[in-house]
């Protein structure tokens, strides 16, 4: 019974206005309830804000209505950044024509990618430089994007400087360096890459590009 | 792990499916407090080491609520034979924020049962004093951790920081303040 009584606590606080509506928070001060919602809404959009940090600049001040609409939209199911900029992300892209930069998406896109990438890098050595089959190693993130996103990484690129371009990207994460390497891939690696989930003999590939894929980690061999 | 201690606040988080990333405050019942006991002690079948429990800055608080603060600590506490990590700042703003005296605040709580205690900087939002742990400890902490230490003999004091890291003069500095209260304190004992 008690988590009855929880739940509409929990829920009020996790919007940008509490709805003091819920006949289970009448007596609570509602001035206290704003604050906490407050509190407790900025602390999510800070989450993303940090796993997002160029869409968040390329906002601007629009990132706080976009994230009170995205917090009011998406309640919390799971308080990770991953988790928070996956949904943001979705929101992102599940909204209509909005006056926004038409690359915004990409960049989120690439932001969450290189996130991912970050949070899968494993720890084990170096790939072997030989063997007889190989795969995309687990910690490889592939994305396409139709927006050449790349320059607003770069320091000072201002925003005019995105055209539209397919970008094809890997990011490798590794737990022993502190963030994941970047590749621009030209389509057909691209493609070599996103064809190779599960373990394929190396004869059957062409033998240049992936032993260019296994030296930048993107894939592995055994 | 080699963990000497393990410490959890008395509150909730998660409720409904959502999950808020904040401590919320718990109605103060004898049935929610039979609650916590029994999940604490299915804790300590897993993490067999002293267990503390911790206060938080409420901002709001339940209208059915019965028990205090800390009647509703005690009875956990007494119950389920933990210690208690009294957060120091979380007492000097729950007080301020009710317009409460701090002292008188921290002196419901049983010294005795005071195992650590926690000090961190806040900062001040639509007139509440807000826990933030982003800025340097208030004198008004310290001076109220001087009088929590006459009375408690706690293992540890932490200074909790979750933000404004760059600023590592004001963590020295803050450091440095709560050691001199600690031996302040420590030669007041002696």
């Amino acid at each position: 019974m008690i988590a009855l009584r929880q739940a509409p606590l929990a829920r009020a606080v996790t919007r940008p206005w509490p709805s003091g509506d819920d006949p289970v928070l009448a007596g609570f001060d509602p001035a206290g309830l704003a604050l906490l919602a407050r509190l407790t809404v900025a602390k999510r959009l800070e989450k993303i804000a940090l796993a997002l940090p160029v869409t968040a600049r390329l906002l601007g001040l629009r990132f706080e209505d976009v994230g009170s609409a995205f917090v009011a939209a998406s309640p919390p199911a799971d308080p990770t950044r991953l988790a928070g900029a996956t949904a943001f992300v979705a929101f992102l892209a599940a909204m209509p024509e909005n006056g926004l930069p038409p690359w915004l998406l990409d960049t989120a896109e690439f932001e969450l990618a290189f996130l991912l990438a970050r949070l899968q890098g494993d720890d084990r050595p170096a790939p072997t430089p030989s063997g007889t089959a190989v795969r995309r190693r687990p910690a490889t993130v592939l994305r396409a994007f139709d927006w050449d996103v790349l320059p607003l990484f770069g320091a000072g690129a201002p925003p005019g400087s995105v055209e539209r371009a397919p970008l094809f990207v890997a990011s490798v994460g590794n737990a022993r360096e502190a963030t994941p390497r970047v590749y621009a891939l030209v389509p057909e690696v691209f493609a070599l890459a996103a064809s190779l989930d599960d373990w394929q003999p190396v004869e059957t590939l062409p033998t240049a590009r992936v032993e260019a894929l296994v030296r930048r980690g993107i894939l592995e061999v055994r | 792990m080699g963990l000497r201690t393990y410490s959890e606040h008395l509150a909730f988080t998660r409720a409904g499916g959502i999950d808020t990333a904040n401590l919320l405050p718990l109605l103060r019942d004898e049935a929610m407090a039979e609650r916590i006991i029994e999940r604490i002690r299915a804790v300590r079948t897993i993490v067999a080491v002293p267990f503390q429990l911790e206060n938080i800055t409420r901002y709001v608080d339940w209208p059915d609520s019965d028990l205090s603060e800390a009647a509703f600590f005690d009875l956990i506490r007494c119950e389920a034979g933990i210690g208690m990590l009294l957060d120091v700042e979380s007492i000097r703003f729950n007080a301020a924020n009710r317009g409460l005296d701090a002292v008188r605040e921290a002196d419901l709580f049983p010294s005795d049962a005071i195992a650590a205690l926690h000090i961190a900087g806040g900062t001040r939002l639509d007139g509440y004093a807000i826990d933030s742990h982003d800025g340097p400890v208030h004198a008004e902490t310290l001076s109220l951790l001087g009088h929590v230490l006459r009375h408690a003999d706690p293992a540890t004091v932490i200074l909790e920081r979750d933000g404004g890291y760059d600023d590592h003069d004001g963590i020295g500095a803050d450091i440095e303040r709560i050691r001199r209260v600690v031996a302040a304190e420590a030669g007041a004992l002696a």
